[in-house]
This record gives structure tokens, C-alpha cells and sequence, in this order.
């Protein structure tokens, strides 16, 4: 069993809670694969095995599935089948996101001889599935015919979609709790790491990230000109280095193509996502350089990217 | 005083107890009934209006079942023609039952108990005292000791009512005790009635009965019993007899499942349409017993969602007042003649309604164990290794019974007969603790039901499992059988042998095939369902961002999908890209035009908009200052001519959608852009849309 099974399950059941999906990833065997900062969550699911975490983060970012929250209770709910098309070299690239069926699997054994099929086996992902034509149209058309949802020049697309990490429409005013047993954390610019801190030091921040965590709940609380919002903890971690003007930290290869970022800054979940749909791949961990890497990102999405996360990209 | 007045006192003192011993020894003589209907003797408690007294297993403190009385302390249950004593004091003379013929080998005692010449009770009579009255859960017994005894009573037709009251039945120990005495052992089933009373039977919900003539399945679905075989063909009774005849068990059948042909497996459709048909509700049989020892055969009958908590049903003996006590069960009732109840079977149909009915399959075994549920020991198919079991059965049985448990590796039991609250002609085994696994006897035996299977365990695992047994087709579960080797060299699949994998897992054809299907192995049994795959999606706004603050215009997010949400509503596509250098879309009708926009202002950021029509143009926001060396007109979308009417004028509300469209194209042309794609088509295409907007703009004038 493996997460291509999960995706399968998830698609003929199309919606489910999070409990149902927890199931599903001890039915299916699962594997946990991917590197995870364990940072990416924050809500009544935090203190969930990191397996679930991982899974999860894993279907979001590669656009298959959206897990929804509705206060305490968080649900899942898949993508209808669709092809994220973008270029690469002189290639349209349609990578295969959302539901998948056998019904599915037998259109694609089907298409048109003008579009190639290359699906690829991944460990920790489902399989990823491009199909790649010479001309965009025969592309669009072959999905068309398949049943697909085509989004062109999807990564594009995605972050025209999204506002920067400064941007009011990123964040929404919020108090945080200040009962007893909350353990606060308050985030390093200088280290890009976690230091303890407690409720006077909230308060007194001008601007500052915090994270509160209880038992299996985590929240971050941004403080921005003496007030507080509540962010994903990636929007506010970018967030801050911008205002303490810490700009480098987004690094293109323009031979390989390849964007980069450390680890403990993966971008928030929507711009990784367009960086993702690049290549059809979840970023992997550079040991040796502590960096996260997205590959087949063209220079001008990388650039984009960048600018969301209000990062100067530093070309190498 | 003197000695002599001492002594005239004290005699008159003896004297006076006496009397009143006597006294209330005639109360009692008068107040003697026939017993009917399986109802307790007993109220536990005065009568509130409010609540009727539910005096069933659960209510009572000691789980005594009792009569359940109305607001009125009224009993309910009354036979049509029972013999009942009424309220105004008249008893019908009792009706002898009809011998019936069964087919168990001993003669069945259908006569009712004989009357004592002193009339006096002759059967245990129960007494729930204290606290029975009180509601459902209360379990604050009060009252003396707790004596349950089941009055049978032959009808003095001279007798007078008794309205048996609360105050009434609070008897001493003592004269329970005498009580006691009177009784004769056998007699069973004691009901008391009370002057218009609407007595409600104190009964225990049915447990399952189970008997697979295709080789035990292990569990039936609630409420059916599926004993084959021919039913005991009951002589009918005159006035009483129910609509269907109990049937009779003829024991567990072991043998393995048969293929039912070329649709072996039953599909879904077919599965839903069986659950529609008449099904009975199953009858169980109880057995309680208390600080004393004694033991009560009670009768329980299963309640289904959607039926109400009073039923009254039609039985043999009249009608009976069904209470609940759960929402799976009603409270007991103790039949008359229960002891031939059990060997010829019940059946019971609601009165006034159709479709619900009850049904105990006779025998002369039944085997009895403990549920999470209810109390006591209720009767259930088979014995099962490791568990205690009380194992109820008829005298002529006992030493096939006895050495069928022998085999099991029981080797100490306590036997109970009807000196202790057995029904006649009945004998209780108890602590029956079976350990060794017997195999079952080929055909129908009724001591099969001594004969515990092996402990195997079918197991359906991996494939994509949609719910609880519901597999995705193409994806289905592998089929394994645990245990004991010996006991699971047969495995049937849809009733057809099936043999094992390399990997341990039993297939066939047409095992995962869609529809229903059923693994057999030892009389244990489970079933799958595989299902095609029927699922479709559809995109909603998983994220979505204002353009700008407090603004109408949102721009939505589903996967790799993008929208524009404000405009399209009709329908989820994928809004188009354009270049910021050319936000302006126009359609093939005039008034079709619209901006695209995006959520942030870097540069270079595509425009995403959704029209609403289809798009054929895109144009820079000010063609007239932009830089023609640089900007040109777009061709977005097909190639389609302008859609100018020429008839009608065009509605006022859209005039300025109109007057819109054509300063666009007409400052487009008079500055001179060129289109893109520069061909001869696309360029003659524009003049055809500069045309028709000169035309509209002088028209305008």
C-alpha cells in the first residue's frame, strides 16, 4: 500500500475529517518520507504524529488535496482531476493534480499520440504524472479530452493569486490566549530560530513573531506596529525578516534551475505550491547546505516567488 | 395486675395475631388468579400517574422483572378471553389449551397446573417489592427480602378481584415464606390481573436466535431467526391463533455453503431489496437468578428503531403488552406454560400493524450466556470456547446434553431443575465453561449448539476499503482464515471452495468481482461488498484573496486552480492570463469588456480574470499614451467576427458598456497598434471590430 492508494481512497471518497484521513494513513501503511521542519502546522492537529503532518503537507502542496479548518475540526476535500500546464525548455509540461480513478488511468493509456506520458514513481508522494507536448493547444486539448481542468501557466497563476507576506490581506487581527499553560516561543531573525520568551514579551514587541503552544495546539501571532494578527507561521517568519530587513535569503541556480531556501524558511504554503507544480516534485533537503531546493523553477516564477516573501533573489 | 389479667391479655394478643394471619390468608385465597400472559404478579410501588412504574430488568433495584403498571395501577396485557380477574370481581373460568403435537419425543404437559383444593396459591408468586414502582432507573430497592414467585392460580370463579396494590404485595418474609410452602413445584408463569387495569408485560428484549441452514453464519442479521426445516406444526388454537407458526429448530447446520448458481454473489441491489421484505424480530430467552438460588425463564423480545416503546402484540395466549426497556429490547414476560413455549415456539405479531412480528423457534436446547447488554444469561446460537454458559434443555436431553459437554472438556456444572424455578420438564445446566472446540455434526443437529467452533477468524485485509465492508472495485481485500489448521481446511467463497495463494490469501473467480460476497469456514462467516467507482468533483474557492481591501472583485484558489470569483459564478474555469502590459479584455459583442487584475502588485505578475463572455481581444488599459513601438492587440481567444445586431437598438443599461468598448477599439486603431499575431486574418478581424465600432459610435450621435 502507499500514498498513491491514499490518493485513490481519497478521491472515491472525495471529502472526509481529519480522523478519517489519520485512519487511512494507518490503513494504507504509509511511509513517512519527506523532510518536515515540523513547523508547517499550526491548529488542533499540531500534536498529531508527524506521519499525518507529513502526509498531508505533502497532497497540499502538490495541489491534490485542501485540508480545510473549520475552527477545532479540520477536513480534507480533493481536487478535481486537473493539469497544471507551465513550459519547460521547449515543452508544455501538464502535470496531473487532484483526483485520480482507474477511470482516469485508462484515458491516459488512451491519449492523443501528440501528447507523451511520463509518470514516475516517488517515494513518500503519489506518482507524479506529466504529460508533455510540443504545442500548447495539443496539450489543453489532450486534458480537455481526458476530463481535466487545465490551468495554464499555472505556477504564474498561482502567485498572481496570492498577496505578499506584508500585505494586510495575509493576516487577520487576533488576540492571543493568555491563560495559564501556553508555552511561548519568540522567533530569531538573527538565528532563524525559536528562543523562549513569555506574555510580557508580546505585549511589550512592537514587532515580533510568537508562537503559543499547548499540549496539541500551536498558533503564531504576529506583532506588526503594535498589533497583533494571527499568520501561518512561514507568512510571519517572511513577514518579519522584512521588516528587520533581511532580504537574503531566496538563492536561484540559473544553471539547474533550482530555488532555495533554509530550511526553517520554507515559503508559505500556496507560493511552494507554484514553485511544486514547476516541477511536479516536493522540494528536497540539501544536507550539506541546511537548504530546501525546488527544482525546473523558471528564473521569472523564481523572481516572483521571491517578491511574494519580499526577498530579493540572489542569483548564482 | 394481676397474673390472671396478664394472662387474658396475652391470649387475646395471640389471639389477634391469628386472626389477622387468617384474615390475610383469605385476602390472598380471594384474591387468586389464573395467571396469563407472562405478566409479573406484581406492582413494586404505587401508581404515578405520570409515569407508568417500569418494573423491567432495569428499573427494579435487584432487576427483578415485574409488572409494569400505567398512571392508574392498571396492568396491561389482558388476553382477549383471559381469565383475568376483573375488576369488578368477575373471573372467567380458565380455557383448558389444547394439547399440541410437537416434534420433540416427550410428550409436552399442555394442561394447565392444577388448583389445590384449598385454592390457595400454587405456584411461586413473585413480588417485587419496594422500589419496582419507582421509574425505569430507579435502583433504590426498598421492602424486604426480594422473592420472585410465579403465581399460577386456577380461577375461582367465586373469587373477588383483587386490586393488587403496592401496600398489598409489601409482604413480610414470613408470609412469603408460607407462600413458598404452598407452591408446587413446575408452576410457572404467574400473572395477576387488577380491576381495569391496561397491564403492560414486564419483558426482556429478544436475544438472536441463529441457526444457518447454509452452515452457520456466524451472525444474522437482528431479528431473524433462520431456523429451517419443517415447523412444528401446531394444532390451531381456537380465537388465538397467530396469523404464522413458530417454527422449529432443528439445530445448527455445519455444513458448508452451496453456490446459488450462476449470481452466486448477491448485488447490491439485491442486498437492499431483501432488507425490505417481512423479517421477524427475534424472541430471546432469558435466565435470571437470584440471592436464593432460584431461577426465572423469561422471555425477551428485540425492539427495531421505529418502534414505539408500548406494543401490543398478538400471542398464542392473547394479547401482550410489550414495555421498553432499551432501545434494542422489551421488557421480559413470562408466558404461560413457558415450558412449552420453549419447545414449540412463539410467535408474536403487533397488534393493529403490519409487518412486525416476533418469532422463538422451538427446541428442546438452548444455550444461554452473558451480555454486555443485559443481565442475566440470554440465550445466543453456540457455545463458545472460554466463556461461562448456562445451558437450558429438557429432561429427555440431559445425558446427550451432558455428554456433548463432556466432549467441550466441561467437566463440572451445576444442574437446576424446576425445584428451583425451572420451567417443567426443564433442566438448567449453569457454569458451563467450554474449552476444547468440537466439530460440528455435518447435518441439522440440535446439539451443535454444544459443539464450539474452533476459534477462526476470517480476515479481509488490504485493498481500498470506501467503509466498514465496502471495497473500491479493482482494489479488492485479500481474504486470509486464522486458527486452528485443523478447523480451517475448508474455505468457501460465495459458497464455492476456495484455495489458498502463495501469499496465504483465498481467491476465486469472481471473488472480487462487484456485488456482494460471503467467506464461509467452520460455520464463521463474512461477508464484502465491492463497489465501482463512482465518485465526481467539482472546484470550490479553497482560498481566495480580495483584489484589494474591502473589494467585491476576489480571486480564488482550488489546486492549480485559479479564478476570478466576483464575475464567474455560473461555473468553476480557470480564469485567463494576460500580461500586465494588457489587462483590457474585450468579447465578439459589443459591451463586452472587462479588467483583469491580480493580488499584488510585483512586477511582472500576471492578470487573471474570468469574464463572462468569451474573450477575443486583449488591449493595454490606455492605448492612446502607451507606446505603440512596444504594445500591440492581442488575439486571447478565437478568431470570432464581431456580433453586431442590426435590428434592435441596444438596451439603455448597457449603453455605457457599449460606448466603452468601442473608444477602446477605436483608440487601439487611431493610435496605430498592430494586432498579434501580425497575419493578414488577425488584421483583417480588427478592422471588422474597428468598423462595427465606428459604425455603433456614429450611430450614438
Amino acid at each position: 500500500m502507499s500514498v498513491n492508494d491514499l490518493l485513490l481512497w481519497m478521491s472515491a471518497r472525495c471529502e472526509g475529517s481529519w480522523q478519517q484521513f489519520r485512519s487511512a494513513v494507518e490503513t494504507f501503511h504509509v511511509e513517512e518520507n519527506a523532510s518536515e521542519d515540523g513547523e508547517s502546522w499550526d491548529d488542533a492537529t499540531a500534536g498529531d504524529l508527524p506521519l499525518y503532518q507529513a502526509i498531508r503537507l505533502g497532497l497540499e502542496r502538490l495541489a491534490h488535496v485542501e485540508f480545510v479548518s473549520g475552527g477545532t475540526e479540520r477536513r480534507w476535500r480533493v481536487v478535481p482531476p486537473a493539469l497544471a500546464v507551465n513550459q519547460h525548455c521547449n515543452q508544455w509540461v501538464g502535470i496531473l493534480c487532484g483526483a485520480r480513478s482507474p477511470g482516469l488511468g485508462a484515458a491516459l493509456r488512451e491519449r492523443s499520440a501528440t501528447v507523451s506520458l511520463d509518470s514516475q514513481a516517488i517515494s513518500g508522494m503519489p506518482n507524479r504524472i506529466r504529460l508533455v507536448a510540443s504545442d500548447l493547444e495539443a496539450l489543453c486539448r489532450a486534458g480537455k479530452v481526458m476530463g481535466l481542468v487545465v490551468q495554464r501557466n499555472a505556477p504564474a497563476a498561482l502567485l498572481a493569486a496570492i498577496p505578499p507576506v506584508d500585505d494586510p490581506r495575509s493576516r487577520f487581527s487576533a488576540e492571543p490566549p493568555s491563560g495559564a499553560g501556553w508555552t511561548i516561543n519568540q522567533f530569531s531573525a538573527t538565528t532563524l530560530r525559536w528562543e523562549r520568551a513569555n506574555l510580557q514579551h508580546v505585549r511589550r514587541a512592537d514587532t515580533g513573531l510568537f508562537r503559543f503552544q499547548l499540549r496539541y495546539q500551536r498558533f503564531h501571532f504576529l506583532r506588526w506596529s503594535g498589533r497583533t494578527f494571527q499568520v501561518s507561521v512561514q507568512v510571519g517568519k517572511y513577514a518579519l525578516l522584512r521588516r528587520r530587513r533581511i532580504r537574503r535569503l531566496v538563492q536561484y541556480d540559473r544553471a539547474r534551475a533550482v530555488v532555495s531556501v533554509p530550511v526553517t524558511c520554507r515559503p508559505p504554503l500556496l507560493v511552494e505550491r507554484a514553485l511544486v507544480l514547476c516541477s511536479g516534485s516536493l522540494a528536497q533537503l540539501d544536507e550539506a547546505s541546511g537548504r530546501l531546493e525546488y527544482s525546473q523553477v523558471p528564473q521569472d516564477i523564481a523572481r516572483l516567488a521571491a517578491a511574494l516573501v519580499c526577498q530579493e533573489m540572489e542569483i548564482r | 395486675m394481676n397474673g390472671s389479667s396478664t394472662f387474658l391479655i396475652a391470649v387475646g394478643l395471640i389471639g389477634l395475631f391469628v386472626l389477622g394471619v387468617a384474615i390475610l390468608r383469605k385476602v390472598r385465597r380471594s384474591g387468586r388468579e389464573r395467571v396469563r400472559g407472562g405478566v409479573y404478579p406484581q406492582q413494586c410501588g404505587p401508581a404515578s400517574p405520570a409515569s407508568p412504574q417500569h418494573l423491567g430488568g432495569v428499573g427494579a433495584s435487584n432487576g427483578w422483572p415485574c409488572t409494569t403498571l400505567d398512571g392508574s395501577g392498571k396492568r396491561s396485557g389482558e388476553p382477549a378471553t383471559n381469565e383475568s380477574i376483573q375488576a369488578a370481581g368477575e373471573a372467567t373460568p380458565p380455557v383448558p389449551t389444547e394439547p399440541t403435537t410437537t416434534s420433540s419425543t416427550a410428550p409436552v404437559d399442555t394442561t394447565l397446573p392444577p388448583v389445590s383444593p384449598r385454592g390457595e396459591l400454587t405456584a411461586r408468586e413473585e413480588m417485587s417489592v419496594a422500589g419496582s414502582a419507582q421509574s425505569e432507573n430507579d435502583q433504590s430497592g426498598v421492602g424486604p427480602e426480594r422473592v420472585h414467585i410465579q403465581v399460577v392460580a386456577a380461577v375461582d370463579p367465586t373469587a373477588v378481584s383483587k386490586d393488587i396494590r403496592a401496600e398489598d404485595t409489601n409482604l413480610s418474609a414470613s408470609v412469603t415464606e408460607q407462600v413458598k410452602e404452598t407452591m408446587a413445584p413446575g408452576d410457572l408463569s404467574a400473572e395477576k390481573t387488577t380491576e381495569d387495569s391496561s397491564n403492560s408485560v414486564s419483558v426482556l428484549p429478544a436475544g438472536r436466535e441463529e441457526a444457518s441452514p447454509e452452515g452457520g453464519r456466524s451472525e444474522v442479521p437482528r431479528g431473524e431467526d433462520i431456523a429451517t426445516a419443517s415447523t412444528a406444526e401446531a394444532a390451531p388454537r381456537p380465537e388465538k391463533q397467530s396469523r404464522r407458526e413458530p417454527r422449529k429448530y432443528e439445530g445448527l447446520e455445519r455444513r458448508p455453503p452451496q453456490p446459488r448458481g450462476n449470481d452466486h454473489h448477491v448485488s447490491v441491489a439485491a442486498v437492499a431489496d431483501s432488507v425490505g421484505r417481512e423479517r421477524a424480530l427475534a424472541i430471546a430467552v432469558r435466565l435470571l437468578f437470584d440471592s436464593g438460588g432460584f431461577c426465572t425463564v423469561s422471555l425477551v423480545a428485540s425492539r427495531s428503531p421505529g418502534l414505539p416503546d408500548n406494543v401490543t402484540v398478538t400471542a398464542p395466549s392473547g394479547l401482550l403488552d410489550l414495555r421498553a426497556m432499551q432501545d434494542e429490547w422489551y421488557q421480559d414476560v413470562i408466558p404461560e406454560e413457558i415450558g412449552q413455549l420453549l419447545r414449540e415456539g412463539a410467535v408474536w405479531r403487533q397488534e393493529g400493524a403490519t409487518g412486525t412480528w416476533w418469532s422463538l423457534s422451538g427446541r428442546e436446547l438452548y444455550v444461554l450466556a452473558e451480555r454486555p447488554d443485559l443481565r442475566g444469561w440470554v440465550s445466543q446460537p453456540c457455545l463458545q470456547l472460554g466463556r461461562k454458559h448456562a445451558v437450558l434443555c429438557t429432561q429427555q436431553l440431559r445425558s446427550a446434553v451432558e455428554e456433548a459437554l463432556r466432549a467441550t472438556g466441561v467437566d463440572s456444572a451445576v444442574a437446576l431443575d424446576a425445584s428451583l424455578g425451572v420451567p417443567a420438564g426443564w433442566l438448567v445446566i449453569r457454569d458451563v465453561v467450554p474449552t476444547l472446540p468440537v466439530s460440528p455434526a455435518s447435518d441439522s443437529d440440535i446439539l451443535n449448539a454444544l459443539r464450539p467452533p474452533a476459534d477462526v477468524e476470517i480476515s479481509l485485509e488490504n485493498g481500498i476499503r470506501l467503509e466498514y465492508t465496502t471495497w473500491l472495485e479493482g482494489y479488492p481485500p485479500l481474504v486470509r482464515v486464522y486458527g486452528d489448521p485443523a478447523h480451517t481446511t475448508e474455505v468457501r467463497i460465495d459458497g464455492r471452495p476456495a484455495s489458498p495463494g502463495e501469499d496465504g490469501a483465498y481467491r476465486l473467480s469472481g471473488w472480487d468481482s462487484a456485488g456482494t460476497h460471503t467467506v464461509w469456514c467452520e460455520g464463521t462467516s463474512k461477508s464484502y461488498s465491492i463497489v465501482p467507482f463512482a465518485a465526481s468533483w467539482e472546484p470550490w474557492d479553497a482560498y481566495s484573496f480580495p483584489i484589494v481591501a474591502r473589494s467585491n472583485r476576489r480571486l480564488s484558489i482550488c489546486g492549480p486552480l485559479v479564478r476570478e470569483a466576483s464575475t464567474n459564478q455560473q461555473g468553476w474555469s480557470p480564469a485567463i492570463q494576460l500580461p500586465e502590459t494588457h489587462p483590457v479584455i474585450l468579447g465578439a459583442v459589443p459591451g463586452e469588456h472587462t479588467l483583469a487584475t491580480r493580488a499584488s502588485g510585483v512586477r511582472g505578475t500576471v492578470c487573471l480574470t474570468s469574464p463572462s463572455f468569451r474573450p477575443v481581444w486583449a488591449l493595454p488599459p490606455d492605448p492612446v499614451h502607451c507606446n505603440k513601438e512596444i504594445t500591440s492587440i492581442l488575439l486571447v481567444g478565437e478568431a470570432a467576427e464581431p456580433a453586431i445586431r442590426r435590428d434592435t437598438p441596444p438596451p439603455i443599461g448597457r449603453r455605457r458598456d457599449i460606448d466603452a468598448w468601442c473608444r477602446l477599439i477605436l483608440d487601439a486603431s487611431r493610435k496605430g497598434l498592430a494586432t498579434e499575431p501580425d497575419t493578414e486574418h488577425v488584421r483583417a478581424l480588427w478592422l471588422a471590430y474597428k468598423r462595427a465600432a465606428r459604425r455603433i459610435w456614429r450611430s450614438r450621435k
